[in-house]
């Protein structure tokens, strides 16, 4: 795949949101890039880093994480190709956190200096990026109601409903079925519950005929069960009417 | 990996684990014990004002290896707590 490609799924994922103007995708589609081919559980970037380039996710699923006093991982996001989870490294150089890849993955670095000076130029541009960040701003919102007031059954079928629908917006799942290329350890770090736990409380989902999981693939069996366990409604992820949605039949 | 099955008791209703969960070892197998005991703990709240709950170790040759046990019982204040008989297992 070229980098032209990459950039292309960049474009994609912003007009998720919003629709742009030709001359500022084919801006876009012009940024520098410098591929990287990681191994699964490499970081791009750890916490008290400085950084003058940011990362687009281009394949693969990339996390944000913290590691807490006793060793423990709590993951804070979980990034799809077309994402740029650190654009705020713009503004904020140094990083509060960690950015790993989960799986492996292909990440086109990008210096800050193309990124700001389309910012520049482009108010459009501008906003497209800003609006991303509140965006992540609303998933974090909905994130912390679910591991502060979610039970764990809710919080594990929230995850399914979010992932899934952010695959479909990007072209990646057909709305019923997508990869899943995470372990129950990650899931259960970016639920912040123990692996047996989630072990559980997983079968109790799938013995309840909401999802299927085979070989590293979700397959959701009755999507209006599943939104309804997880009171997942999707307002929060701002897609365009145009973006792929999840229809319950 | 040796795997651990942690079957579960709420009252008198028991939930057999039938897949188990890879485990390093006993001393991991344990501790994931307690934290599931201490997490199934805070999801039932507040059913009632008793609550007796078990989780049960089983290693990968069916021997019961740990048993962790969590009781609550609510009571207004000057009354004490009449504790609740439950059958042994």
């Amino acid at each position: 795949m070229d980098k032209q490609h990459y950039l292309e799924r960049l474009v994609l994922k912003l007009e998720t949101h919003v629709p742009l103007p030709s001359a500022e995708r084919e801006q876009l589609l012009e940024l520098p890039l410098t591929l990287k081919r990681l191994e699964a559980n490499h970081d791009i970037v750890r916490e008290g880093e400085l950084t003058k380039q940011c990362c687009l996710v281009a394949e693969g699923l990339v996390c944000r994480y913290k590691i807490v006093g006793d060793g423990a991982r709590q993951i804070l996001s979980l990034h799809l190709p077309g994402d740029i989870p650190d654009i705020h490294s713009l503004l904020i150089e140094r990083m509060d956190h960690s950015l790993g890849t989960l799986t492996p993955a292909v990440v086109g670095l990008i210096p800050h200096e193309a990124v700001r000076t389309l910012t520049r130029a482009s108010y459009r541009i501008s906003e497209a990026f800003w609006r991303e960040t509140l965006i992540e701003a609303a998933i974090y919102r909905e994130w912390m109601v679910g591991i502060g007031r979610r039970a764990a059954p809710s919080r594990i079928a929230h995850l399914f409903c979010e992932f899934i629908t952010k695959m479909t917006a990007i072209g990646l799942s057909d709305g019923v079925t997508c990869d899943l290329p995470l372990t129950q350890l990650e899931i259960a770090d970016a639920l912040g519950l123990s692996t047996v736990h989630m072990n559980k409380k997983l079968r109790e989902i799938r013995e309840a005929k909401l999802i299927r999981i085979r070989a590293n693939r979700l397959t959701v069996l009755d999507w209006k069960g599943l939104c309804s366990l997880a009171e997942f409604d999707p307002d929060y992820l701002h897609l365009q009417p145009g973006a792929a949605k999840i229809e319950s039949d | 990996m040796p795997s651990y099955f942690f079957h579960t008791r709420d009252g008198q209703k028991l939930e057999i684990d039938e897949e188990g969960t890879d485990l390093p070892d006993d001393q991991t197998a344990r501790n994931a014990a307690k934290e599931l005991l201490s997490a199934l703990n805070r999801e039932k709240l507040p059913n009632g004002d008793h609550m007796s709950l078990s989780v049960i170790v089983q290693n990968a040759e069916g021997a019961e290896i740990y048993v962790v046990n969590l009781r609550l019982d609510v009571a207004s204040a000057g009354a004490p707590a009449a504790p609740k008989r439950e059958g042994t297992r």
